[in-house]
């Protein structure tokens, strides 16, 4: 057995693509003009369905990177696997970092998709009805598999280290994270790519999460998203109805410090505090005991009291039941302390985008140290119990250097990252 | 002779189950496979068109939901995929080998790996063809195939509250699953893990696609040996070989450091002592000979070990032209072409339960290495091409302190992991 080597581990880069805009500084650029990505769904016709909001991603052109034409496209047709390998591409340039003979072996990635690519499947279930079995693509199943983004960013990109997928629901991009950080920090990887990828706009999903009764849906004519879909998505507020189901992808670059100073890679943050854990509870509701324990677990893998985080990138998904049990578990963990602690949603401009909300959250709360700014939660009209929260209802200038990002997924599963800024050289 | 070293935060196997399509038990699967049966048979779960490609599969008989009192009629109405109920099964039996009571044993400190490389799909199907009859999805549709709701009700089941999602890495899943549990008790991020994996990948779509991939076993020709005899399909390293059988599978594994498997007085049955993992970088179907090899000698490196060590390989073998001759190629480079080393290839009995497939071939080289029995490749018509040296037809009585546990997954994600059994 090998040593533990408590090697550090800085984030390099990252790209995404959002409802906001196709690329960080589009989306960057638009959520720090409190712009809201949702809009009216229309990638189906919902028909009379009553879910009619939805963030999707804006024009993305994945041909412009040179990594696949158009005829790949059509093979690779569930868009999860090559918006992450071109996700990749980019961040590794934002990074800095190429791919070479010398160090091919020692990038690996992690990345997830809750919905995977059943887009694709739902295609070849068409085809099967309409020309028969023999007809179905014999690309489906490696579209439909899981890990295969990866492995494509791998084949297209060609890193040998370890590849292969998460799946934890909505924490899935903060537990890709998380590992990657613990490959980097056991020695098996110098640089990881990190990340999730969604596209969830498909009927039987929307449906699902519909007929589930967690999606937003007006309450009649007088509610104040009835003809103004961006109020939709309202984390926090005491008029929530549940989340708005949003297309998002976002790719992270992690390095092992002493390696990212070698090679003058720019430096972000730090990832300092990881924590991962698991509800044994509902499929749905979350329960605040374990919640709790999650996120003081990543504050003490951090070595940082809760007076020291100065800022919370909150899961908030703008569930009844969800933004609640996370409010009182922040309550308990920062006690008085938490009206002197901005705490924001992302989802409240990106919607829920399922297996890239972490990752994106982690990412946007790297962007927030780098340029001195807090993104907002939008539509913010809390609840009197939790009137006394800074919800930073407007983007502002603010300096945070040590964060909170939370995550907890459908299932039960939990995980929490403390990040702590971070400049070259640093 | 390798003397190895005893660390309190080895990672310890102290109980383990499953279910395949030789038999729904754990004890009847392995006693099958020792005889040198093969649970591959006509397609049974649907009926297959005159024109439909694939007719073989390999499907767990006799499941029954009674012996499990947490999933009365409502759990079984509620999560209606196998994948959910074959995973609680093997897991709750799995614990109980181990004599284990995760809520007895520090929940907090228990992580839940366990996964799936497909997962409920067959609950999408279900609602597509219910939206196409104009009818609304089964309100447990996203909870039935949502993959981390496999890890999710496992942690449900047995009370842990440690780590908790699913790693997915096609047919490697398995693998990766225990490599990853291993790593978290060796890290120290928990005491105890549950891992595993289920796939019931036999739907229409998955096996017509298989196909269509060339990757699955199909029988047109009258003068092929399975084309009236399914249990012939499956045969890896033969040179008649043509594809996978598509099956089902469930198998879960219980690790715990030694230091916690030791004050709780629970059976060490085997360590996880070596593990390599990397990725292809080349083909999304086609292996990779480099970096297989690589995989092989990550594993054997991390173990302390070298080749000349090793008493038995577990082959990831699925049947296919050139995974199989990649895998023997393999073998040859690591180990030199003079290497006595026997070689099994599970899914020449079971055929190929896609993620499942390593848990599985993992608990049966375990219970192998503990009954001192290896288990055969069957159907072997040798391969003039593949140099290596099988164990055929029947179990061979073989001493076994170190196993190699072989898995390559599409897109190219390897992992591999060397099994030491250490005298009592």
């Amino acid at each position: 057995m090998k040593a533990p080597l408590n090697r550090r581990v800085v984030i390099c880069g990252y790209e995404m693509a959002t409802c906001l805009g196709a690329g960080l500084d589009a989306t960057w650029e638009r959520a720090v003009n409190n712009e809201s990505g949702i809009g009216w769904l229309d990638r189906f016709d919902p028909g009379e369905y009553s879910v009619r909001t939805a963030g999707q991603i804006p024009d993305y052109d994945l041909t412009q990177s040179g990594l696949f034409s158009e005829r790949e496209l059509g093979y690779w047709n569930a868009r999860f696997i090559a918006m992450t390998v071109d996700l990749s591409k980019k961040a590794l340039e934002k990074a800095g970092v190429a791919v070479t003979d010398e160090n091919a072996h020692r990038i690996g990635s992690i990345t997830g998709s809750a919905i995977g690519g059943k887009d694709a499947y739902e295609n070849a279930l068409n085809v099967i009805g309409e020309r028969g079995p023999s007809r179905v693509s014999p690309f489906l199943l490696p579209n439909i598999c899981v890990n295969l983004p990866s492995g494509m960013a791998s084949i297209k990109l060609g890193f040998t280290g370890p590849v292969y997928a998460i799946e934890s629901a909505c924490a899935t991009g903060a537990h890709a994270v998380a590992e990657s950080a613990h490959i980097i920090q056991r020695g098996d990887a110098d640089l990881m790519i990190a990340g999730g990828v969604e596209f969830p706009l498909l009927p039987a999903i929307v449906y699902g999460f519909g007929n589930m009764r967690t999606l937003f849906r007006p309450r009649d004519s007088s509610d104040r998203a009835y003809e103004d879909a961006s109020k939709a998505s309202r984390p926090y507020s005491a008029d929530r109805r549940g989340f708005v189901l949003a297309e998002g992808a976002c790719i992270i670059v992690l390095a092992e410090a002493e390696y990212a100073a070698a090679h003058d890679l720019p430096v972000i943050a730090e990832v300092c505090g990881t924590a991962m854990n698991s509800d044994a509870g509902h499929y749905t509701q979350p329960r605040a005991q374990t919640i709790t324990r999650c996120i003081r677990g990543a504050l003490e893998d951090a070595g940082t009291g809760p007076d020291e985080i100065d800022y919370v990138n909150g899961h908030g998904t703008s569930t009844t039941i969800g933004d609640q049990v996370e409010l009182e578990c922040l309550g308990e963990i920062f006690g008085k302390g938490i009206s002197k602690i901005p705490v924001s949603s992302n989802k409240s401009q990106l919607g829920h985008s399922l297996a890239a909300a972490a990752a994106l959250e982690t990412a946007l709360s790297c962007e927030c140290m780098k340029r001195g700014m807090l993104l907002p939660t939008l539509n913010i009209d809390p609840e009197p119990e939790w009137d006394h929260l800074d919800y930073v209802p407007e983007a502002r200038k603010a300096q945070a250097s040590t964060v909170l990002v939370n995550s907890f997924g459908f299932g039960g599963a939990n995980c929490c990252i403390v990040l702590k800024k971070r400049e070259d050289g640093d | 002779m390798v003397k190895s070293k005893r660390d309190p935060r080895d990672a310890v196997v102290t109980g383990y189950d499953a279910m395949t399509p030789l038999a729904f038990t754990l004890e009847g699967s392995f006693e099958a496979a020792v005889e040198g049966g093969s649970g591959v048979r006509w397609t049974g779960r649907f009926d297959p068109d005159e024109d439909f490609p694939v007719k073989v599969s390999g499907e767990i008989p006799d499941a029954h939901y009674g012996d499990f009192p947490f999933y009365n009629e409502r759990d079984q109405a509620n999560w209606f995929s196998p994948v959910i109920f074959s995973s609680l099964a093997v897991v709750h039996r799995a614990l109980a080998h181990a004599g284990l009571d995760a809520r007895g044993h520090n929940p907090a400190r228990t992580a839940v790996l366990f996964s799936s490389a497909i997962g409920g799909l067959d609950a999408m199907i279900d609602a597509e063809k219910r939206l196409s009859q104009g009818r609304s999805p089964h309100p447990f549709t996203n909870p039935n195939g949502c993959l981390n709701l496999v890890a999710g009700k496992v942690s449900m089941l047995s009370g842990a509250t440690g780590p908790c999602f699913c790693p997915v890495a096609s047919c490697a899943t398995g693998n990766v699953s225990i490599a990853l549990g291993a790593h978290f008790i060796r890290s120290g991020m928990c005491d105890f893990a549950i891992c595993g994996a289920s796939d019931f990948p036999v739907l229409p779509s998955l096996l017509a696609s298989f196909a269509s991939m060339n990757g699955a076993f199909q029988s047109h020709r009258p003068d092929d040996r399975a084309f009236e005899n399914p249990a012939m399909a499956s045969r890896p390293f033969s040179r008649d070989r043509k594809g996978f059988v598509v099956s089902e599978g469930a198998a879960a594994v219980i690790l715990a450091a030694r230091e916690c498997a030791e004050s709780a007085s629970l059976v060490n049955r085997g360590i996880v002592r070596g593990i390599g993992m990397n990725g292809d970088a080349h083909h999304y179907v086609k292996p990779h000979q480099p970096t297989v090899e690589q995989c092989m000698r990550l594993a054997l490196k991390d173990a302390g070990i070298g080749p000349s060590d090793l008493d038995y390989v577990s082959a990831h073998a699925a049947s296919t032209r050139a995974g199989d001759l990649v895998e023997a190629k393999a073998l040859n480079t690591v180990f030199g072409s003079s290497s006595s080393v026997p070689v099994g290839a599970l899914k020449s009995q079971i055929g190929h339960t896609m993620g499942a497939s390593s848990a599985i071939e993992a608990v049966m080289a375990l219970l192998g290495m503990g009954k001192k029995l290896a288990l055969p490749t069957i159907n072997l018509d040798p391969d003039p091409d593949i140099n290596l040296n099988h164990v055929t037809d029947t179990a061979a009585q073989i001493d076994q302190k170190f196993v190699l546990s072989n898995s390559f997954g599409f897109g190219g994600t390897n992992c591999c992991l060397v099994f030491e059994r250490e005298e009592a």
